[in-house]
């Protein structure tokens, strides 16, 4: 399809232009172009939906969802970006590299949702981490150098694993006689293949890809990349990365489920998304620096999300839900966290206080994320979390419900209570009047996306529904809402 | 478009919102109008159910969630309107108490969630679909969580606020487990699953369930820990509306679910008696020993609790015994102390919210002789003080009166030795009653009479008019219940009959005529009160006054700290109340070696003994326990690399040796 | 023929073990990329000839010529010629190594299927094991690529099994080579080692909670 391929070209270059254009503002300006590039491009794959766009491209359901979030998020990265470009004066070839790195990451990420292909899919994932690695780079201090090798060391593993799992893949499908590694045909010819490789190939998939959706084991360094990164990209991570790395495994997930091994697949998924829940309630009684705060949420929600589907039923749909709210109010705090951060110039949460005085509507907006993210109503992650709780209790996982259930708890107290100290912690009168103030306006984006997120909790809107149940509709025992 | 129901939504949405446009100096009475706007129209609800007959207009279909109707039966409308009565004069005392209130941030915060309080309490009692019914409850508990942390420039209000929010939570979560057993069982997701679950499965356990996670609301003992810490720290107008209808809301569920036993309810009946008990005496044993005036009155909102308990009990008991009359008395008396103390207790909260505003300390050792400069809150608190006490000619003794009646029409019916448990109510409700005397004789005497104790409290701010009037208002509600106690009998015995017993009415004569002797009795005892005081006013007129100071004969060179501190008074019954009141002593004991003794001081601070004995060492034990994992994140690279070869070889000897 | 290539690639892989200066490492790369040139020589007689002949100047140029070359630049640049760390005994490592084969072995003949040969898997598997015990047990950050290169080593080794069935896989391969060794190499060990004069991995622990 032609519009296929004049993104990809398009934005290939419009990078490069990036990467060459020595002016700063110039530089953020030429986001302009490429914005409208993103939005025409998520406008015509709607109305390619479910139709071939080439041989190894296809826009469905999801793949839909998914890129409109990514569109959504993109724009408010760009102006957080642009803005705190402008207060921290950075130098203009970081702000050529960052620009640049970050079309291409966006690009990258686009590329995943719309493969088709499984080999092409890798391949898509490889450049994200690429690219991701040129934006953790950004500040250019030891800290950003430390997470950024091990950002790229890990992930370089992660994407070596995800290999060997198509690897075996690959040995299976050799059983089936059909060595075509395109999802439809894997869908077709799967009921072929040896349960064994299959597993084999599951395990090393989710080991591999859990460093893009930031789940056990190889989360500790997308945490780091969070904390290091510029707030701004943080939220892009969280809010879009970490979606493309649930595509990448559901798409596996999807074309497995029609054989013997759903049931270990579901064990498989409950175990690494308890797991992941554990560690993040652990971190998050004791963690300081509240980047990292909420890159440790971040883990707890795509643990939560893995656990939706392994439950099945009705947790299909809460799971693809809870992404969706999860991407707009996780983004809206990165945005804001930042926003505290050039406020209070660190990210220790007990030296910050007062923020709901010094910046009333950002502090709003911290609050109403607050009560967001901890999944109170009328937060859309609350209705995805009864609908979890529903799939669970449908199919009798009452241990794992139970343990959840504790371990949300203690995660409500342990964001709650920081979050709590930063809007509300009475600081020293000299330092209230030393900060410098942020205009309200730039939390304009947030308020967006949050007011989004309340949406989606108090009436979900009937076209969002179906597009999900429509992603969903493939997997067996889907439950219709 | 008038019906239409995203209309009202919006609408309403709109409303709440504007409030931040307005100037800070308005917001209060704005909140006012808000609430006086959503109390017209649901009040037109509740009288409509509980004159003609049960409402069910289906609202809205909402994507996802469900179809939500408009519920509204006997039992909701009488909780609208006591939410309703209480939640408007506590804005029209908010009016008074907020007026010093400057930062514009503050005042947004507050008005915001006093008014989705309000809404959300009258959402709870009007919709019986499981997600509005939760999503209403976590509304009205948020907004309370933010008006508790209101003066979080205060050091340690924002522990107690983030304690009072996860027990919410873990309530909300109880009930949740039980919405979505019931939803797995039944299929329905709204609260006529509990008729179906009800008729073929054991009623105690699920009922357990749901109390354990209303309970937490209301305040049942042990559950009860977030109250003594959250009210106090609350403006008085929270303060009021939490203790006077908030935690009802609680019963509310419970009453609800109660609604549709089948089974078990003796021994469901027995259970509830019995933690009522437990809650009553744990509370007044408290509330005894404090010296903190609001906490005072948040255990004793605990105990009043426990004796609705009491009544809850008595009516299940009657219920599983087919024995009507205990059935409808013990109904009845509970939804009459649900009532009585929707008055009294935020009259009281509001009258030590005066107190607050004028001496700044709520601390009942710094005050003193206030009755001096505060006459008119004074005669309010004492109004209400012998309400709380159950004493006639005041509507406490009413409520508590029925529940009497019932117990001794039980014992009067049957073989009174093997009703051993009656017995033990019967001692118990006395015993409450008798220390809730002496409690408030504490809190009224310590406050208003005597001499200062200190400099605050003779350096006090006038209360004005708009914090006076809601109280009044309140006294006139208290005093309306003692001149008809026929019309609320009537209404109560309405909704018993209606929901619970269906043979209520046999007790109708009996407690009618009691009820009209008490009234006639009470009338009496007004007439003897307001004739001698006629006469004292006559011959003080006629013969003159003489002022003295207070305590001014027999010893002339006392000082203030020469009285009643509030350890002292109740110092006799630390011994009763051993196992339920703990202290805090803060003493540096000397040496032997000292010789020359330097200046001690002695703290004394009782403390809630399940909050320091059960609670905090056990949540201090898991969260030290669960900090033991924070390991993982080593900062070494070798260390990640060596998870994820962990992980896949875990999972591969899992399955190799089929555990998976 | 093959065979005997893969037995060699698994000695390399003993060696590997226990080598501790960093030369013999890279000379150990370098006679592996040989190897499994041979082994693509051999192997993939069913793809298209430009295709073969990519891959096997892939093979013979990066993984036996340029990467060893980086590599030793980076040494001799930053003066390093041995491991600093103790390899507490040869004993345990040569016990692991053979574990790992032992492992390996057993493995390959309990997932027995005619599409594998269970020379190829024995010797993937255990490259990929033995890769991520070098980046395990290991200190410094040059090791730590050198495991890793080994690992990528045994991935291409098993894609070669595939190869010649489905060439988009070992393309594939060539990439996570390719990208790899850019990023990894290009960049950040140079940019590393400009930053830390001496480049143990413990000097980058600062990021933890």
């Amino acid at each position: 399809m032609d519009f296929l391929e004049l993104y990809f070209i398009g934005s290939v270059l419009i990078a490069l232009l990036m990467y060459l254009v020595k002016g700063r503002k110039l530089d953020y300006l030429l986001f302009i172009p490429f914005l409208g590039l993103q939005i025409y491009f998520t406008y015509r794959s709607w109305f390619s939906m479910n139709q071939v766009l080439d041989e190894y491209f296809s826009v469905d359901a999801l793949s839909m969802i998914f890129l409109i979030l990514n569109t959504v998020v993109a724009v408010p990265t760009v102006i957080h970006a642009f803005l705190s470009a402008e207060r921290k004066h950075d130098s203009r070839r970081a702000v050529s590299i960052h620009n640049a790195a970050l079309v291409l990451f966006i690009v990258a990420m686009t590329g995943v949702l719309i493969s088709s292909h499984v080999g092409l899919l890798w391949a898509f994932a490889e450049a994200t981490t690429l690219t991701s690695a040129a934006l953790i780079y950004h500040d250019r201090n030891l800290v950003a150098l430390e997470a950024t090798w091990k950002y790229v060391f890990v992930a370089s593993i992660g994407i070596a694993f995800a290999f060997l799992g198509i690897l075996f893949l690959g040995i299976a499908t050799q059983d089936a006689q059909s060595p075509d590694l395109s999802l439809v045909a894997l869908a077709k010819s799967v009921n072929a293949m040896e349960s064994t490789w299959l597993k084999m190939s599951f395990l090393f998939i989710v080991a591999g890809f859990s460093v893009k959706i930031g789940t056990v084991p190889l989360f500790t360094v997308e945490i780091d990349a969070k904390d290091a990164a510029p707030s701004a990209i943080g939220a892009l991570f969280s809010g879009g990365l970490l979606n493309v790395g649930f595509v990448a495994i559901f798409r596996f997930y999807e074309v497995f489920s029609h054989t013997e091994i759903h049931a270990w697949m579901n064990k498989v998924l409950m175990i690494t998304g308890l797991t992941s829940v554990f560690f993040a309630a652990v971190y998050l009684l004791s963690v300081k620096n509240f980047k990292r705060m909420f890159a440790y949420s971040s883990l707890e929600h795509a643990g939560l999300v893995l656990i939706a589907v392994s439950a099945g039923g009705v947790g299909y749909f809460a799971a693809i839900f809870h992404l969706i709210a999860h991407s707009l109010i996780k983004a809206s705090l990165f945005f804001q966290i930042g926003q505290v951060q050039q406020t209070f110039r660190h990210k220790n949460v007990e030296r910050t206080g007062n923020y709901l005085r010094i910046n009333p509507w950002g502090g709003a907006a911290l609050l109403v994320g607050f009560v967001g993210i901890l999944a109170l109503p009328p937060s859309g992650l609350f209705i995805s979390e009864v609908l979890t709780f529903k799939a669970l209790i449908t199919g009798d996982h009452w241990l794992v419900m139970g343990l959840l259930a504790f371990l949300l708890t203690f995660i409500l107290y342990g964001m709650g209570s920081s979050l709590l100290q930063v809007l509300f912690k009475p600081l020293p009168a000299e330092e209230l009047t030393s900060i410098e103030r942020i205009s309200a306006w730039e939390s304009v984006p947030e308020w967006i996306l949050l007011l989004g997120a309340l949406t989606l909790g108090l009436y979900p809107p009937p076209a969002l529904n179906n597009l999900i149940q429509t992603a969903v509709a493939h997997l067996p025992n889907v439950v219709k809402l | 478009m008038w019906h239409s129901t995203l209309f009202w939504i919006a609408l309403q949405i709109g409303l709440q919102l504007l409030v931040i446009l307005l100037p800070t100096r308005l917001k209060t009475a704005y909140v006012l109008a808000l609430v006086l706007f959503n109390t017209i129209w649901s009040s037109q609800l509740a009288f409509l159910a509980l004159l003609q007959e049960s409402i069910a207009w289906p609202l809205l279909r909402v994507p996802v969630i469900g179809d939500l109707t408009l519920a509204v039966d006997t039992l909701s409308g009488f909780f609208i309107l006591i939410i309703n009565f209480t939640t408007t004069l506590a804005a029209v005392y908010g009016i008074g108490y907020m007026a010093d209130q400057r930062i514009r941030v503050n005042m947004n915060l507050y008005a915001l969630s006093f008014q989705s309080m309000h809404l959300g309490m009258l959402l709870v009692c009007m919709l019986h679909h499981f997600f509005g019914f939760l999503m209403a409850w976590e509304l009205m508990s948020l907004a309370s969580f933010f008006l508790v942390l209101y003066d979080y420039e205060k050091p340690g209000i924002l522990s107690i606020a983030m304690k009072y929010l996860i027990q919410m939570h873990l309530g909300v979560l109880a009930i949740l487990v039980g919405f979505l057993w019931l939803y797995k069982q039944t299929g329905l997701f709204e609260f006529v699953a509990f008729q179906t679950y009800f008729a073929k499965n054991p009623n105690l356990p699920l009922f357990f369930l749901f109390f354990v996670g209303f309970g937490i609301k209301a305040g049942f003992f042990p559950l009860h820990t977030w109250l003594p810490e959250a009210h106090p720290v609350a403006p008085a107008q929270v303060s009021a509306v939490m203790s006077g209808v908030m935690i009802k809301l609680g019963l509310y569920g419970i009453l609800r679910v109660a609604t549709y036993l089948q089974q078990d309810a003796l021994y469901i009946g027995i259970i509830v008696i019995v933690i009522g008990m437990l809650t009553a005496l744990y509370g007044i044993l408290n509330a005894l020993m404090q010296h903190d005036l609001k906490k005072l009155l948040a255990f004793s909102s605990i105990e009043n609790i426990g004796i609705v308990g009491i009544g809850i009990g008595m009516g299940l008991i009657g219920m599983g015994l087919k024995d009507s009359t205990m059935a409808s008395l013990g109904f009845i008396g509970a939804l009459m102390h649900i009532l009585n103390h929707s008055m009294f207790k935020p009259l009281l909260f509001m009258g030590a919210g005066s107190v607050y505003k004028a001496s700044h300390t709520r601390n009942i050792e710094l005050l003193g002789g206030l009755i001096h400069r505060m006459p008119i809150s004074a005669t309010l608190f004492l109004v209400g003080s012998i309400a709380i006490c159950g004493l006639p000619p005041l509507n406490g003794f009413v409520s508590e009166f029925l529940l009497f009646q019932g117990i001794f029409e039980r014992l009067n019916a049957t073989n009174v030795s093997s009703e051993v448990l009656l017995l033990i109510t019967l001692i118990a409700l006395t015993l409450v009653g008798g220390l809730s005397i002496f409690t408030f004789t504490k809190a009224f005497g310590l406050t208003f009479l005597g001499v200062p104790r200190s400099a605050q409290a003779t350096q006090l701010t006038p209360v004005s008019a708009w914090m006076l009037a809601p109280q009044v208002g309140l006294v006139i509600g208290l005093v309306s219940i003692i001149l008809l106690p026929d019309v609320y009998f009537t209404f109560f015995l309405e909704i018993v009959g209606n929901l619970f017993v269906q043979e209520g009415y046999a007790a109708k004569g009996k407690v009618f005529f009691a009820l009209e002797g008490d009234t006639y009795i009470s009338l009496v005892f007004l007439c003897i009160i307001v004739v001698l005081f006629a006469l004292r006013s006559w011959v003080v007129r006629r013969f003159g006054q003489r002022f003295g100071s207070t305590w001014g004969c027999g010893y002339v060179a006392g000082n203030t700290r020469m009285q009643y501190t509030s350890n002292s008074y109740a110092h006799y019954f630390r011994r009763l109340g051993k196992g339920a009141v703990s202290y805090r002593e803060t003493y540096q004991p000397m040496t032997s070696l000292e010789i020359f003794p330097k200046e001690r001081s002695l703290e004394v601070e009782p403390t809630d003994t399940v909050e320091t004995n059960l609670i905090q060492p056990s949540t201090k034990k898991l969260s030290w326990l669960l900090q033991q994992f924070a390991i993982i994140q080593t900062g070494r690279t070798q260390s990640y690399i060596m998870y994820a070869f962990l992980f896949i070889l875990i999972l591969f000897l899992l399955t190799f040796f089929q555990f998976i | 023929m093959v065979n005997l290539l893969i037995i060699a690639f698994a000695m390399t892989l003993t060696y590997s073990a226990i080598a501790n200066r960093f030369s013999s490492l890279i000379r150990i790369l370098a006679i592996q990329g040989l190897l499994i040139f041979g082994v693509a020589l051999l192997e993939l007689h069913q793809i298209n000839l430009i295709n073969l002949i990519f891959i096997l100047l892939e093979t013979l140029v990066f993984k036996s010529i340029l990467v060893p070359a980086i590599l030793y630049a980076v040494i001799t640049r930053n003066k390093v010629s041995r491991d600093c760390e103790i390899n507490k005994s040869f004993f345990n490592s040569i016990f692991s190594v053979i574990a790992i084969f032992a492992f390996s072995f057993v493995l390959a003949y309990q997932l027995h299927d005619e599409h594998l040969k269970i020379i190829y898997f024995t010797a993937s598997v255990s490259a990929i094991m033995i890769g991520i015990f070098l980046m395990i047990f290991r200190k410094t950050i040059i090791t730590h690529t050198i495991g890793y290169i080994i690992l990528e080593n045994g991935i291409f080794l098993f894609s070669l099994a595939l190869g010649s069935d489905m060439p988009m896989i070992v393309n594939m391969g060539i990439l996570l080579d390719l990208f790899s060794t850019v990023l990894i190499l290009g960049i950040f060990v140079n940019r590393i080692s400009d930053v830390f004069n001496n480049i143990e991995v413990d000097v980058l622990t600062t990021l933890k909670d």
